[in-house]
């Protein structure tokens, strides 16, 4: 009898949810999160369609000019276009959640995201010069192409992944793209811009408007910190994000260790960067780059019991592991990757 | 400009669907009685949480004052707070959040923190015309931007997180592969009806006994049978909870808007609730009551309880030796899931 009764305790965890899908769900969240936070009534104000085309300042014409007539149709047809925004977004979500819709979301969330990255956030301002690690650079939405890559539901060529990050397309690509993503961030937090005595102290008080009150005394308390330590604070945030980038080529314990220096320097950029995301203030159209940057890391986790595929199923798992098979993304079986 | 109306609209519709479809659930599998109340309370919270969240989104279809639905509320929190705890009692807090009941004390949690957080006295006295109805007009007119806000936004944020976290992770979970999305009531049928197949979920498809079909036999009813097949599937009891999930966490997003920091009157107003909430507790722990509507459910009656009715009288079940209590004279008898015992 109690061996039915944890058969049936076991039966309620998912049936092939492996680390990627777990990773897969978080996407999911995050973009039902995004598509919630695209109905709020703010989106649904003028001052929806001026926070896009303010994103044209600074960059090249043929970048700025599609920002600027994408700016002008969502203020000229302002509920329709931001409903339909909120919308896809919300299927985005719904759709990686569901099993049988995951590659056809994934694979939309990609075009969504580089037509968003350019049309919504003007590349997030790598050309203007004005992309900031702290802030959000290089734009929060390239990091749901990224992630939608890196967790596609495919093995590829890898047999023997050492994380999720790897399955889908290798370990030298998906390498290749952590190096650029964190070196690209260390060289921002050094831009000039970045490192004025102020800077960093001017966009976390910039954090504050709209906040509840602990917020604002988190947020100020971290600025009255970094007041005039701009170029120190700069040095020693690229110098981390080196290590990052760089920590991914080392052997696993190495590695490890460059995730989880990777999660802290998310928790910090979100907390006093990013100020949560400012979901708060009620004007946020997603929670901001630092939560995908810690999403990111973990996918690159080094998995210490990484086998080849299709190992043996664990003797304690649910029920449908027990027979060596589980249900891959798209419904299909697939061996467990535990 | 706020959120246009015929989008808060459509959600309402949606909420009214839900509460319909419970509703059906409810009268196809006769709750009211004992062998057809298998999660029952579940059941009830979506109805209730439907015709709620419909009368927040369109004021036209609100039903109860606000502080009813907050007492409404605050008694199912307190219950599913301890069908939850009584689940997973001893298993640790990760056993807790897998539970069968987390999604429901989250949804019953937050609907108890949404009426009233919006119940507080500055925001009627705001001009949001909640008054009486606990509808949302204020989202209309409400807030210097038109919409109605929440007192404590962090809190909404909070359960915003928490009811899409379990909102993905139900439209993860599929239905009717593990007996998780349980089916109110799911009547057995006589072995070899078309309904056998379509009415329970595959862990149902074990053979029922003579004795249930001549049981069951009585209690058909054919101009029920027509929708039983299609309310009682667990594709649909997973779509009401993966909407309501939704439309809760929709409406404590976009209501997110810092206007004015009331936390302590929201926090009297949830120590008032918490009391009550306790008051309940205590009272059911003294009196020792399973759940309502199935109290000699056995340990042997989780997923196969559509088929396996007669396990509820098996002298094996009802005769657990003591070990089976386990640590604190744990129950074994008054889970209906069977999912979590030992």
């Amino acid at each position: 009898m109690n061996e039915l009764a944890l058969r049936r305790d076991r039966a309620t965890t998912s049936p092939g949810t492996d680390a990627r899908r777990v990773l897969q769900l978080i996407l999911a969240a995050t973009w039902l999160l995004d598509g919630m936070l695209q109905y709020q009534s703010f989106m649904y104000t003028e001052a929806f369609g001026q926070m896009i085309g303010d994103t044209a300042a600074g960059n090249p014409s043929i970048i700025a000019r599609p920002i600027s007539w994408n700016a002008a149709l969502v203020e000229h047809h302002l509920v329709l276009l931001n409903t339909v925004f909120a919308t896809i977004q919300l299927l985005l979500g719904l759709g990686i959640a569901y099993r049988p819709t995951v590659r056809v979301a994934l694979a939309a969330s990609i075009a969504w995201s580089l037509a968003v990255w350019w049309f919504g956030e003007g590349l997030g301002g790598v050309l203007s010069g004005g992309a900031s690690p702290v802030s959000g650079g290089p734009g929060a939405v390239i990091l749901y192409a990224l992630l939608a890559v890196l967790l596609w539901p495919a093995d590829g060529r890898s047999v023997t992944a050492p994380s999720v990050a790897f399955r889908a397309v290798g370990a030298p690509v998906a390498r290749l793209l952590w190096l650029v993503l964190w070196g690209s961030l260390a060289y921002f937090a050094l831009t000039p811009a970045n490192r004025a005595p102020q800077a960093l102290h001017d966009i976390i008080v910039s954090m504050t408007g709209g906040e509840p009150g602990w917020v604002i005394g988190l947020e100020k308390h971290a600025a009255a910190v970094l007041a005039h330590q701009g170029l120190t604070t700069s040095i020693v945030l690229a110098v981390a994000l080196i290590a990052i980038a760089v920590g991914m080529f080392l052997p696993p314990p190495a590695a490890r260790s460059a995730v989880i220096l990777a999660l802290v320097v998310a928790a910090f950029i979100w907390v006093f960067g990013e100020a949560f995301g400012q979901i708060l203030a009620g004007g946020a159209t997603d929670p901001n780059s630092a939560p995908l940057l810690a999403l990111l890391a973990l996918a690159y986790w080094p998995l210490a019991t990484a086998g080849p595929r299709g190992r043996r199923p664990r003797a304690d798992g649910p029920p449908a592991m027990a027979v060596g098979q589980a249900e891959s993304n798209d419904g299909r079986p697939e061996e467990k990757f535990v | 400009m706020s959120t246009p109306a015929w989008i808060l609209e459509i959600f309402a519709a949606v909420m009214l669907l839900v509460a319909e479809v419970s509703a059906g659930q409810l009268v196809i599998a006769r709750a009211w009685t004992r062998r057809g109340g298998t999660d029952a309370d579940i059941t009830v919270s979506h109805l209730l949480m439907g015709i709620a969240l419909a009368g927040i989104f369109v004021p036209g279809v609100s039903t109860l004052p606000n502080a009813v639905w907050e007492v409404v509320f605050a008694v199912m929190t307190a219950w599913f707070g301890w069908c939850l705890w009584r689940e997973s009692r001893g298993r640790g807090a990760a056993a807790m959040a897998r539970g069968h009941y987390a999604p429901h004390l989250v949804h019953s949690a937050a609907m108890l923190y949404l009426f009233a957080a919006l119940a507080g006295p500055s925001v009627e006295g705001s001009g949001m015309s909640m008054t009486g109805t606990g509808g949302m007009s204020g989202m209309a007119g409400g807030s210097p931007e038109g919409t109605a806000t929440l007192h404590a936004p962090t809190l909404a944020l909070i359960f915003a997180l928490l009811l899409i976290a379990f909102t993905i992770h139900d439209l993860d979970r599929q239905a009717g592969k593990d007996g998780y999305f349980h089916v109110v009531g799911r009547r057995s049928v006589p072995a070899g009806s078309t309904l056998a197949g379509a009415a329970a979920g595959p862990v149902a498809l074990s053979q029922p006994t003579q004795s249930d079909a001549a049981e069951t036999v009585p209690r058909a009813d054919p101009g029920a049978y027509t929708a039983e097949p299609l309310l009682l599937s667990p594709a649909v009891v997973k779509g009401c909870q993966v909407a309501i999930g939704a439309t809760m966490a929709f409406i404590l997003i976009i209501m997110i808007l810092v206007r004015h920091q009331h936390f302590l009157i929201l926090y009297f107003g949830i120590v008032r609730y918490a009391m009550a909430g306790g008051l309940v507790f205590t009272l059911l722990v003294v009196i020792g009551s399973p759940r309502p509507f199935d109290s000699s459910r056995s340990l042997d009656s989780g997923d196969e309880r559509d088929t396996a009715q007669p396990a509820l009288t098996e002298p094996s079940a009802a005769a657990e030796p003591p070990r089976a209590a386990g640590r604190g004279g744990r129950n074994v008898r008054c889970d209906a899931h069977g999912m979590q015992h030992e």
